[in-house]
């Protein structure tokens, strides 16, 4: 096989996609027409494409349609999921709020905060650049009444969620990418909010 | 399938609406992605229920975190981002479950029920299926939802160069698990 029937072989997907510039696209033609071996080759990913484009997801018909967005809806009232969101400009500092807290539950019960080295290193990074007035005031919108320059006192007995629970908690904070930290709040169940302030404060629960 | 601009700013529209309180855009949204998100959802994991459980907790994942949505990127897009992470998430779930390989199961063994199409259109299923997840993803983007690479690039958080040499080995190894599977049929 020449070199060029190599490239154009590379090519070839490309092509047959539309995705390729147009003189690129006109050398292959001429190459095409010449050359026997490629012209086989185009036919054959173009039927693989063909095929697979052909290939249909079996519909699950119109009962299922009909009761998709039903159950939808039937989960997020049974979740009570949050769709508000803190102010913009604020969102920063509530998440670094947030990692605050989820730091100081995980190092108080000897958790470690992510398994993924990452996460944490972006959490703790969050939490650098955080201005304090707008930590605290982030915070009282979080979880209203806690006082940030008073770290509360945490204790493993008692009220205090178990690993397990506080796991699944962390879990709603540690999403893979900084970006989605930046969401965590919105993320964040009431369920876990309460978690959290049952750690943290757990003479105010 | 392809994003079109009409379509993009009709769903902005649907997002701002939600956005301002309109809880009802929200169901339109969902009216609108439902069929493709549930079909992106069965090429991925390969089956309805799955595919089903899937698409509901991406919608979930939406209307938690569509107030946030700024619009850099096109809805579709950004839903389908959340497919994909909630696709790997769930396979980290599941672990390193070994698939059997194409080539080593009998033709009658292939499944006709309740897959309505015919042995070879599901052997092609399965062999998408087989692939690496990257190549897979790569793959099902462009070959079933349409999109460019330059999108597919976006969505997956890669270069578009990278899209396409996944691309490249996704059409590489489905053509040598289908010819394993029917010679010639490549």
């Amino acid at each position: 096989m020449s070199s060029e029937c190599r490239r154009v072989r590379e090519m070839l997907p490309l092509a047959l996609l539309g995705e390729m510039e147009s003189g690129a696209s006109r050398r292959m033609e001429e190459h095409l027409v010449r050359c026997s071996d490629c012209r086989e080759e185009a036919d054959r990913i173009s039927r693989l494409l063909g095929r697979l484009a052909a290939a249909e997801v079996p519909d699950p018909g119109p009962a299922y349609w009909n009761s998709f967005l039903p159950r939808l809806k039937g989960r997020i009232a049974r979740e009570g999921i949050p769709r508000a969101l803190p102010p913009a400009g604020n969102r920063w500092a509530v998440a670094a709020s947030v990692a605050l807290l989820a730091l100081a539950a995980a190092t108080s019960l000897s958790l470690r905060p992510s398994p993924e080295r990452g996460s944490r290193l972006a959490l703790e990074r969050l939490a650098a650049r955080s201005d304090p007035q707008a930590l605290h005031q982030a915070l009282e919108e979080l979880l209203p009444g806690t006082d940030l320059s008073r770290p509360a006192g945490v204790s493993a007995g008692g009220d205090t969620p178990g690993p397990a629970e506080l796991q699944r908690a962390m879990e709603f904070l540690f999403p893979p990418d900084e970006d989605d930290i930046s969401g965590a709040v919105s993320d964040l169940s009431r369920q876990a909010r309460r978690l959290l302030l049952r750690t943290l404060r757990p003479d105010r629960v | 399938m392809t994003s079109s601009p009409d379509r993009n700013e009709r769903d902005l529209a649907l997002v701002r609406r939600f956005q301002a309180g309109d809880e009802h855009a929200f169901g339109l949204l969902v009216e609108e992605h439902r069929g493709e998100i549930y079909r992106l959802a069965f090429r991925l994991l390969g089956n309805h229920a799955d595919a089903d459980d899937l698409a509901q907790e991406a919608f979930l994942r939406s209307y938690r975190s569509l107030a946030r949505f700024r619009g850099d990127s096109a809805f579709r897009t950004w839903l389908i981002r959340i497919v994909l992470n909630l696709a790997a998430d769930r396979k980290k779930r599941l672990g390193s479950r070994r698939l059997v390989p194409l080539q080593e199961i009998p033709e009658k063994d292939l499944p006709r029920v309740p897959f309505q199409g015919t042995v070879r259109e599901e052997a092609l299923h399965r062999a998408v299926r087989e692939l690496p997840p990257r190549q897979r993803e790569t793959l099902v983007l462009r070959i079933f939802q349409e999109m460019r690479f330059q999108e597919i690039a976006l969505v997956m958080g890669c270069t578009v160069g990278t899209a396409k040499a996944n691309f490249f080995h996704a059409l590489r190894g489905l053509r040598a698990r289908v010819q394993g599977r029917f010679p010639g049929a490549s």
